[in-house]
């Protein structure tokens, strides 16, 4: 098999290595759902598809669709107490995306708790990355994610600077 | 798409990457899912075009690639400007021969 190209950069990164900084460096306006409007787990992730497509983000959205429902297929992303983080790799992005997303209501999603789920943030990353930032990415959230007050206060915020602002002083727990 | 579900088991089947989506905090324990998602997939796919794939997923990490700027994002070499997201046919590069995506 010929090697990718690419590959040694994502082998010389650290794993599940990520400053709060570098993860704030992926929120962007435009990938901050307010109030998400779903009542199921599929509901949720179509409807947050559908805004990446809407931003222009992808272009197709069936795909992407079809690679987060596999994944879902190998256990629930919802991570319990209100936080799901559906995830997966796509042929058909070229850049690390993370998608913000909030339920006042809260949907069900099938979380390992069982309980609502609240926060969303979605991940899609391309097969290949030149920095390998995919694992440090899903797990610096699930870290930050753990504080019940990161969670408190992601569920009052109102722009995609709030957000930051919680994500850069939060505390592994 | 048959290479997502093909990359993602590889993925999962890899111990380091399971391991890490362990120690994250995600199971990765059902990948016969996947395995199953992947037979029900590649029954609806053309025996040509699955074929083709096939050889080419033995060949390269990937059988299909995107195109940004029109330049094949597995050989990163120039593709004709005919080609093009909107075009409606099967594409492969003229240089590496891999299926073409256009982002």
């Amino acid at each position: 098999m010929v090697r990718d190209p690419l590959m040694h950069y994502a082998e010389a990164r650290p794993p599940l290595s990520m400053t709060n900084k570098e993860l704030v460096a992926y929120l962007h306006p435009d990938l901050f759902i307010p109030e998400l409007k779903a009542r199921s787990k599929m509901d949720a992730i179509g409807r947050m598809v559908g805004h990446l497509v809407d931003k222009g983000r992808i272009r197709d959205g069936r795909i992407v669709l079809e690679a987060l429902k596999t994944r879902e297929k190998l256990g629930s992303t919802g991570i319990g107490k209100g936080v799901a983080i559906p995830h997966s790799r796509s042929t058909v992005t070229d850049s690390l995306t993370l998608l913000f997303a909030r339920s006042t209501e809260g949907i069900d999603y099938s979380a390992i708790d069982e309980k609502p789920v609240h926060l969303l943030f979605m991940i899609l990353a391309p097969h290949q990355e030149k920095s390998s930032e995919y694992l440090p990415l899903l797990g610096k959230l699930v870290e930050i994610t753990r504080d019940a007050n990161v969670r408190k206060r992601l569920l009052k915020v109102e722009d995609v600077a709030s957000i930051a602002e919680i994500l850069d002083k939060a505390r592994a727990k | 798409m048959l290479q997502d579900l093909d990359l993602m088991i590889r993925e999962m089947t890899d111990q380091t990457t399971a391991s890490q989506m362990t120690r994250i905090g995600f199971e990765v324990d059902a990948v016969d899912n996947l395995h199953d998602a992947r037979q029900d997939l590649s029954r609806k796919i053309d025996p040509d075009l699955l074929s083709t794939y096939t050889r080419l997923m033995e060949k390269h990490p990937r059988a299909i690639v995107p195109v940004r700027n029109n330049v094949c994002l597995g050989c990163f070499l120039k593709q004709p400007t005919r080609y093009n997201a909107t075009d409606e046919k099967i594409r492969r590069c003229n240089h590496c021969n891999r299926f073409l995506y256009f982002i």
